[in-house]
């Protein structure tokens, strides 16, 4: 006998703009469990409002998003209520049983225990927040790296929060942050992200299927949305940890306004730089920093405005010092390697909501970020007379952008929804690099693009989309996003036709199928070299197109019982336009990268399967894919088509999240991927001596596996609430490496991080 | 608990090794022969043979029978050799050289070198070599004025050297004009100045008037020239292409800095070579490869080849040279 008192047949979830929808619409048909026959005339009570369900046993709520609790009473049934947690504009039924002394069963441990949600086709959530219990990286909480258990999302590097997405590169993605674009999430060249996870209120990522709202990067978009209720009064978080200390408050002073506030300094190269010489000891200096400031306000029942600002900053430095005798004299060589990053948003919004019936919102924001990486030799000889030789080699860039962007969603019926919107940007780049050469500081050599090389763009992109519930088992959805980009005096006008499709075969299972295209007109040129380098971002220009891509995605889903879902999805992807550095490129000569540069294309295939069970106290996914990425350019590598730099065949994740009390948390994570490629001259001829290289990206690094194992501590005081945390990264010390190193004939691999066991604290009130 | 907890985890930051780099093997790559053969008009054609084996492996693989080394003309055997590599020391067994005579080589004729050896799989290559493209002109002049500001910065002011010390700017320079009619197709040139002084370490710096720039802009390939590089050292020489001129009329400007020593009544020798395009692309990857070896952040070089295993290169050049003398 099924002791449960309702059983949710069906639950449709129609999405709304998701973050600044102030109430969300709940409706739902109560019918018996006997005969799913709906029941009219039963009263349904959420808080202080009762509704009664009408002939057709429907009825109907306008509620703030949060944990609800409905409460179905009718003449001869017991009374019966059920806990939820509602996000957007929820459709359910309930199937209410006739039965007398069953046990009240809340949904709401299965419901937020489980790592992740699909509530739409394409669009998975997570709530990070949820799971910082979870293992970390130098006990920092990283909410991008919550991402990277998902299969087909792996990490290209060691550590870094950078997101490879099938077949992708890390620029192919676009982060927003309260739906603004953000170019640099991550702090420490990746390693983590910008963001408090506390403060995190959910995480969306496409791959796949993407709406037609959605444009400007080939893989995915990432939708990170900070808290947004303003019924807390205060809620503040505190905490740190090795690498940095930081915190932020939420602070809502009415009903009606709400200000998040968030920071974060690094705390250890501050340590050093007060404690110990970093060139004496030749210590790595890393200094970051990052704020982020909300503020929405309410100005009736129907429009609500806000705006951001977001800061982000990085630095890191080496210097080394050597000490010899050249030519008889004394000489001292000092390298010092730098590199710094910087990112500023900063936006206003306004949403009007009419009737429930419509979301319009209005969007203006200005970006500016900055990277630069700057290799300084000095030379200083004690010859008569003394003799200093200095040369930098530089490579930076820096993007302005303004933007605008215009959504309207219509709700046509409960089953069809309206998305149609404009968006505009122009960005002004500075992509430059160069090499300077001074004798007792007067300038000698200079060979740089630095003066005189801004190029601008401007695109344009219009976008309209059809999503329409045809019964309780199709889902369709069907737009098409126009791409007008304009650089250089050239003009692109690039359609983009998205479609996806989804299919109920019964209450477990279903399929489902997409198709998009996508344009990118940023791009990001990297070395293939077995050196970690700085990053160059760069425009179209007439010569250089916008990237293209066509995503094809499969498959389908099994809901098993005890909160088992598995997945199975096949992909395939087609590149255009790529760009990489060609054979011999080096900004040491050629500093302007037009130059250094060739186009290709590129395919990537694979299987991701996912398989997650959910519990009141415990969560485990097990996430895989097999991929297959090459890339091909005519003039490098004689044509023909090569491994991707980030083309790893095998990528596998197993995640358990275990907490039995209310006051402990354990979690494991064990990663196995194959390891990247990289370009090693790895045979010569020694008469001539010349070094052989087969084909690019030639050369596969070992397989990389590590565990990560985490406890985290609860405790309750007056005040708040206070967390110990324990992590212990790598845990078997497994010497993952990051790059190769070549000296006096043999390789070296350099691994980054071998076992890290590290400790935080936090405290929230 | 939260106690022994941290007491585990400083144990365990103690007790592991902070060591993080470990040899890298580089999987064993296919050792094979490796044909080099670049050769122009005033040497015989030489045949280099090696190995071509992974790096980092020591000692170097040997080659233990005798090579043969054949030469054919349009299918047909021209000459045969056999070339004993060194087996007395065990650390030159692993390259060696042919020659045959110059004399036989005809242009327009299409080439074949094939080499075997019991050890190793065949490997074989096929050039043709070019007719030569004739200079129509040359003349020269004295220029007053500076060298152009990227020519420092390719060679640096500091590295300029002359007979009378480092020169900053040359007031006084001598350039040189070349002139000849481009055939239809594909052409690929080389064009230097030779000069007979018996000066090892005397050179000759160019730079380029005139010319469009080579794809890599303002840069001279460097190659050093056949046949002098026991008389004037090394000498640069500008390799390009066709695709700017394609069928018409050239004219190629090269200048030189002027000092008492090399313009005083000597004989200067300008040399246009016609090269295969398979040379060109061989001779650009090298140079290529050159110019980023010490930058740890280049991208590396594949090097362009005709061998049947994808690894050296057999060409011959051609050449017409014209004569000037300068007296001050």
């Amino acid at each position: 006998m099924n002791n449960k008192p309702f059983l949710i047949l069906f639950l449709w979830l129609i999405t709304a703009s998701g973050l600044f929808a102030q109430s969300v619409v709940l409706k739902g048909v109560v019918v018996s469990s006997v005969d799913s026959k709906p029941i009219p005339g039963a009263m349904v009570k959420c808080g202080t409002l009762t509704k009664k369900t009408g002939q057709d046993g429907d009825f109907y709520f306008s509620l703030k998003p949060g944990v609800r609790k409905l409460t179905v009473t009718y003449s001869g049934y017991k009374k019966q209520s059920f806990e939820f947690l509602l996000k957007q504009d929820t459709s359910i039924v309930l199937s209410y049983q006739k039965i007398v002394g069953i046990k009240q069963v809340t949904i709401k441990g299965s419901l937020i225990t489980e790592y992740f949600r699909e509530p739409e086709p394409g669009i998975t959530k997570i709530q990070p927040s949820k799971f910082d219990y979870l293992p970390a990286v130098l006990g920092d909480a990283d909410v991008l790296k919550k991402i990277q258990y998902l299969p087909g999302i792996h990490s290209g590097n060691e550590g870094s929060s950078g997101l490879i997405v099938r077949g992708g590169s890390y620029e192919h993605n676009l982060i927003n942050l309260n739906s603004f674009p953000v170019y640099q999430p991550y702090h420490l060249m990746g390693f983590q992200s910008a963001f408090d996870p506390f403060f995190v209120d959910e995480m969306e990522i496409i791959k796949g299927g993407f709406p037609a709202k959605y444009g400007g990067r080939l893989s995915s978009v990432i939708n990170i949305n900070t808290k947004s209720n303003y019924q807390d009064t205060l809620q503040t978080s505190v905490y740190a940890g090795i690498m940095s200390v930081g915190g932020g408050l939420r602070y809502c002073p009415d009903s009606l306004t709400g200000i998040t506030f968030t920071g974060k300094q690094s705390l250890i190269s501050t340590l050093w730089n007060i404690k110990w010489n970093p060139v004496k000891f030749s210590i790595p200096i890393y200094n970051f920093n990052d704020m982020l400031f909300d503020f929405g306000r309410k100005i009736n029942s129907n429009n609500h405005t806000g705006f951001l600002v977001f800061l982000n900053r990085d630095e890191a430095g080496h210097t080394t010092e050597d000490e010899y005798e050249a030519e008889g004299y004394p000489t001292i060589t000092t390298q010092n390697l730098n590199q710094d990053w910087f990112n500023l948003v900063t936006g206003v919004y306004w949403t009007n909501t009419g009737n429930h019936s419509r979301l319009t919102t209005l969007r203006l924001y200005y970006q500016h970020y900055a990277n630069n990486s700057n290799n300084q030799i000095i030379v200083e000889q004690e010859a008569e007379p003394p003799i200093t030789t200095e040369t930098i080699n530089g490579i930076s860039s820096k993007i302005s952008e303004i933007g605008a962007v215009f959504d309207n969603e219509i709700n046509l019926s409960a089953r069809h929804r309206l998305n149609y919107g404009i968006t505009a940007n122009y960005r002004m780049y500075l992509p430059s690099a160069g090499t300077f050469l001074y004798i007792n500081d007067v300038l000698q050599n200079r060979n740089d693009t630095i003066a005189d090389n801004t190029q601008n763009n401007f695109s344009g992109f219009l976008y309209l989309e059809d999503n329409y519930t045809v019964n309780n088992k199709l889902f369709l959805r069907g737009g098409i996003r126009a791409s007008l980009i304009h650089a250089s005096g050239k003009t692109w006008l690039i359609p983009e036709p998205r479609f996806t499709v989804n299919y109920y075969l019964n209450e477990k299972m279903s399929i489902n199928g997409s198709w998009a295209i996508t344009t990118q007109s940023i791009h990001r040129l990297t070395s293939s070299s077995v050196m970690q380098t700085s990053d160059l971002w760069v425009p179209s220009t007439q010569n250089t197109r916008p990237e293209i891509s066509s995503l094809f995605v499969a498959g389908m889903k099994y809901q098993y019982n005890h909160g088992v879902l598995a997945g199975l999805e096949l992909y395939y992807k087609e590149m255009y336009n790529l760009i990489t550095y060609k054979d011999g490129a080096t900004y040491m000569t050629e500093p302007y990268w037009e130059n250094n540069i060739v186009y290709g294309e590129g395919t990537s295939k694979g299987v991701e399967v996912l398989i997650q069970k959910a519990g009141d106290k415990m969560f485990s996914l097990i996430a895989y894919t097999l991929s297959f990425t090459d890339v091909r350019f005519d003039e490098i590598n004689n044509g023909k088509k090569f491994p991707f730099k980030y083309d790893k065949r095998h990528d596998l994740n197993l995640t358990i999240g275990y907490r039995p009390k209310e006051k402990i948390s354990f979690s494991c994570n064990w990663v196995l991927q194959s390891g990247k490629w990289v370009s090693v001259y790895d045979r010569f001829v020694p008469i001539p001596e010349i070094p052989l290289l087969d084909n690019r990206n030639n050369i596969r690094f070992p397989l990389y596996h590590r565990l990560d194992l985490s406890l985290q501590l609860k405790k309750n005081k007056k005040w708040g609430i206070a967390y110990w945390k324990f992590d212990i990264y790598n845990a078997y010390s497994r010497l993952n490496p990051w790059y190769l190193k070549y000296s006096s004939g043999t390789f070296e691999q350099i691994a980054l991080f071998p076992i890290i066991p590290s400790v935080s604290y936090s405290v929230r009130f | 608990m939260i106690k022994k907890t941290g007491i585990i985890l400083i144990i365990l930051l103690i007790n592991f090794s902070c060591e993080r780099d470990k040899p890298f093997e580089i999987p064993e790559g296919k050792t094979e022969l490796a044909l080099f053969s670049e050769n122009y008009p005033e040497d015989s054609l030489e045949v280099i043979i090696s190995l071509a084996q992974t790096m980092g492996h020591y000692p170097y693989y040997q080659i233990n029978e005798p090579v043969k080394v054949s030469l054919f003309e349009d299918n047909n055997l021209l000459q045969e050799k056999y070339v004993k590599i060194y087996d007395k020391y065990i650390y030159t067994s692993y390259y060696g050289w042919a020659y045959f005579n110059k004399e036989m080589l005809k242009e327009g004729n299409r080439y074949k070198v094939k080499v075997s050896n019991p050890g190793y799989d065949d490997i074989e290559a096929e050039t043709t070599k070019p007719v030569p493209v004739k200079i129509k002109s040359l003349s020269w002049k004295h220029i007053e004025g500076k060298m152009p500001e990227w020519f420092f910065d390719v060679y640096g002011s500091y590295e300029v050297q002359s007979p009378m010390g480092p020169a900053i700017e040359y007031t006084h320079m001598i350039e040189f004009s070349i002139t000849f009619d481009d055939p239809p197709e594909n052409n690929f040139y080389q064009c230097g100045i030779h000069i007979f002084y018996d000066i090892y370490e005397a050179k000759i710096i160019y730079a380029s008037f005139g010319w469009p720039d080579p794809p890599y802009n303002n840069v001279s390939y460097i190659t050093p020239p056949p046949g002098y590089i026991s008389r004037a050292g090394n000498a640069n020489e500008i390799v390009f292409n066709d695709k700017d001129f394609n069928g018409e009329e050239k004219t190629v400007r090269l200048v030189i800095p002027a000092n008492e020593i090399i313009t005083s009544s000597y004989e200067y020798i300008i040399k246009l070579y016609s090269l295969s395009e398979d040379h060109y692309k061989y001779i650009v990857s090298k140079w290529l490869y050159n110019r980023s070896k010490d930058d740890p952040f280049a991208e590396p070089v594949d090097f362009h080849s005709n061998v049947s295993n994808e690894i050296g290169i057999f060409s011959i050049a051609s050449c017409d040279y014209d004569t000037i003398f300068i007296n001050e």
